[in-house]
């Protein structure tokens, strides 16, 4: 008996040794540990435990590690394994602590592994209307505005419905208050834009998220009793959107879908006529550049015939940019993610090739493309007027009889 | 004119006009401006260039310095209506007329004619979704009809009913043109929405223009419900005042009513008091003291057209009716 107390009073001194040990280091963290030993002295201790208490005992050490800031681990020894905790006493100190569950390697029925308490966070929208465009939690369509910024979304113009984030247990019960961070992640390669480099993490190519209070590229909030209601502000960037949700103190697991659908609706590829026109500007960065409408592709089309009607020797028509796949931004240039390829950003307005070279509409004929395109339903204005990037801009589908 | 020559006057422009004030200011928006120049009509627009961030001025002459009289008749034939167009171009016209558009809800293919040096063109008008079409005649862009001369014998064949539509007439085209991508977004949207629509296809006018389709399948009440649109569209155009607009819709709208009860003899009731108000009985004030505070002789030109269409339609679905009640 005599020889067992010595043994525990042995143990008790060690630690507090320990403990004096990290006051000297990280005198918070020793503070945090000093309160644990007084909350949890069963477990402050380095004595292997077995039995059968497996789970109420690992919840218990978890708890303690929570409450001395270190991260609960599984370490092997030897023959034995064991969950303790693991903290960082500061520089590259670190310490194990708490209580060991063991097991021997060669049990025939080792304890199961440790299942975490399996916690999902589900963003929708607040009313729940499906996306057009497949697994998305919704869509975003530009109003008019969308076509008219020149700088993208120093004002975002382009409104999410209202999306809430609600946190639910493995048995699918809602959790509450539950504190939780959002943050905006655009998926590259979508909506035309390629080879871009890292895109600036801004307002003007991230859209922002918003709250009745807040609005930032991404928000702390509490899931309250009925969810964390925010909105998405797209940029003027369309493509997908990834709206990455986590909880601060549990892990989460973020449901499907977690994407966001920006851009304009119902653009489709001109295809190409030989005989009619050909397409010119694609390039890595945008290899289909010439998305348009369905009233813009008949016009195309009917220009390019009358076209040729009207000047059977000239060469075809050269279509150059018109839309990217969706629409939006579409950032020629070498500047990347900005301006200033005005106008394009809704299928309705194209580029005609007309400087000198071989193959495009000569200065003769000018007046006659413009009076074709006014038939054709297009207003035309004449842009880089005499240098080798002279060319029509057509405005189309806008009506004014 | 080739591109090193156009360039070269827009350089010119630009160093020797920027700064200068011309006339009443449009629109502007930070260094941009859209002016009209008092002296010549034109239209100067002056931004700060997005290459080189100077100023540039550039002239856009509309095709729209002329001024025309514009004549519609039409006439049934057996199988179709016939439209017939002619113009005459002010002596005072500073451009030459090139062309003349016109939106129409059917053309029998093959049947436009026009005087010497025009040609004649059939276009899918895209817009309107309905397979209307735009009928154009156009001369040589370096001829066109000079001022104080008259062109008629534009004619185009449609089984459609006549209505009022507008009539584009363009003058000589000045191809607007930026040596550089041209102002910022704002000026272009002004200029889209603003300026574009009333001048660049050149100078509306009125007139009769076939666009109450007629097929097979066309009822007295799609014909009907045609003419309401006809005079909603008067009234916007403001080819006529309110109240008579107002007027003639209310029996219109109890003419159909009358129809959808199947009672054809009232129908024909309204579309009489009807024929009577437009034909400006002496009991229809209203008409006359429109016609008499519209000093505009536009305003009263206007007037005429809608009597004339509705006159000829009131008949034709009159004709209908009966031919319905005989039948029964």
């Amino acid at each position: 008996m005599f020889k067992n107390m010595s043994r525990r009073f042995s143990q008790k001194l060690l630690l507090v040794l320990f403990v004096w040990g990290c006051m000297l280091v990280n005198a918070q963290a020793a503070e945090r540990w000093w309160r644990a030993w007084a909350q949890y002295p069963k477990y402050m201790t380095s004595q292997w435990y077995t039995g059968t208490d497996y789970y109420g005992q690992t919840t218990a050490l978890k708890e303690l590690c929570d409450l001395i800031g270190a991260s609960i681990g599984f370490t092997s020894f030897g023959r034995r394994g064991g969950t303790r905790c693991r903290g960082n006493v500061g520089g590259n100190h670190s310490y194990d602590i708490g209580m060991r569950l063991s097991y021997t390697n060669n049990d025939p029925n080792p304890p199961p592994p440790e299942p975490e308490k399996k916690y999902t966070i589900k963003l929708s929208q607040v009313t729940a209307k499906p996306s057009k465009h497949g697994n998305y939690i919704t869509d975003i369509y530009p109003d008019k505005n969308f076509i008219n910024n020149s700088e993208p979304s120093a004002n975002p113009v382009i409104t999410s419905d209202a999306l809430v984030a609600i946190v639910y247990d493995e048995n699918g019960q809602k959790i509450n208050n539950v504190n939780i961070h959002v943050e905006i992640e655009p998926v590259e390669s979508t909506a035309g834009h390629f080879k871009h480099g890292v895109r600036p993490k801004k307002v003007s190519t991230y859209g922002q998220l918003v709250t009745t209070t807040s609005l930032d590229l991404q928000l702390e909030g509490n899931t309250g009793t009925e969810g964390f209601k925010f909105r998405y502000l797209a940029s003027e960037l369309s493509g997908d959107y990834n709206i990455k949700v986590t909880c601060k103190d549990k892990v989460c697991n973020q449901t499907q879908p977690s994407k966001v659908w920006v851009g304009v609706e119902n653009l489709i590829p001109l295809e190409e006529i030989p005989s009619l026109y050909e397409f010119v500007g694609d390039k890595p960065t945008h290899p289909d550049n010439h998305y348009v409408t369905e009233k813009t592709r008949v016009k195309m089309i009917i220009l390019a015939t009358k076209y040729k009607t009207k000047f059977p020797n000239n060469a075809v028509l050269h279509y150059n940019d018109s839309s990217l796949e969706r629409g939006g931004l579409f950032d020629v240039g070498k500047v990347k993610w900005k301006p200033p390829h005005e106008m394009h950003r809704v299928g309705t307005d194209v580029d005609v090739r007309a400087n000198e070279a071989f193959g495009n509409i000569p200065s003769k004929d000018d007046a006659d493309f413009r009076r074709l395109a006014k038939k054709s339903g297009c207003f035309a204005d004449l842009e880089d007027a005499g240098t080798i990037y002279e060319h029509f801009h057509l405005y189309c589908e806008r009506r004014f009889d | 004119m080739n591109k090193f020559k156009l360039f070269s006057l827009l350089l010119c422009f630009n160093l020797c006009f920027s700064g200068i004030s011309y006339g009443e200011i449009l629109f502007t928006h930070e260094n941009d401006k859209v002016e009209i120049d008092d002296n010549t009509g034109d239209f100067i627009i002056t931004y700060t260039s997005s290459k080189n961030n100077a100023i540039n001025t550039v002239r856009w002459i509309p095709p729209t310095k002329f001024d025309v009289e514009f004549e519609s008749k039409f006439k049934q034939k057996k199988e179709y209506f016939e439209y017939k167009y002619s113009i005459k171009s002010d002596k005072a016209s500073l451009q030459n007329i090139t062309s003349i558009d016109i939106y129409v809800s059917q053309v029998i293919e093959g049947s436009l004619s026009q005087p010497d040096k025009w040609e004649s063109d059939v276009t899918l008008d895209v817009d309107s979704g309905n397979n209307s079409k735009l009928v154009s005649w156009e001369t040589d862009l370096k001829k066109g009809l000079e001022p104080g001369k008259k062109a008629d014998g534009f004619i185009l064949k449609s089984t459609a009913l006549p209505s009022i539509g507008s009539v584009r007439i363009q003058g000589k085209i000045h191809i607007l043109a930026y040596p550089d991508s041209g102002p910022n977004l704002e000026t272009k949207m002004y200029m889209l929405r603003n300026l574009f629509p009333s001048y660049m296809n050149g100078k509306r006018v009125f007139g009769i223009v076939p666009k109450i389709t007629v097929t097979e399948t066309t009822t007295i009440l799609d014909i009907l419900e045609g003419l309401l649109k006809t005079v909603e569209y008067s009234l916007k155009y403001k080819l006529i005042d309110t109240v008579v607009a107002e007027k003639i819709k209310e029996y219109l709208n109890l003419s159909i009513n009358a129809k959808k009860e199947g009672n054809n003899n009232l129908t024909i009731s309204y579309l009489k008091d009807l024929k009577e108000y437009i034909e400006g009985d002496d009991d229809h004030d209203e008409i006359k003291n429109t016609e008499h505070k519209n000093s505009n002789e536009d305003d009263k030109d206007g007037f005429k057209l809608i009597r004339k269409v509705l006159t000829f339609n009131i008949k034709y679905v009159k004709k209908l009716l009966k031919g319905e009640s005989e039948h029964d």
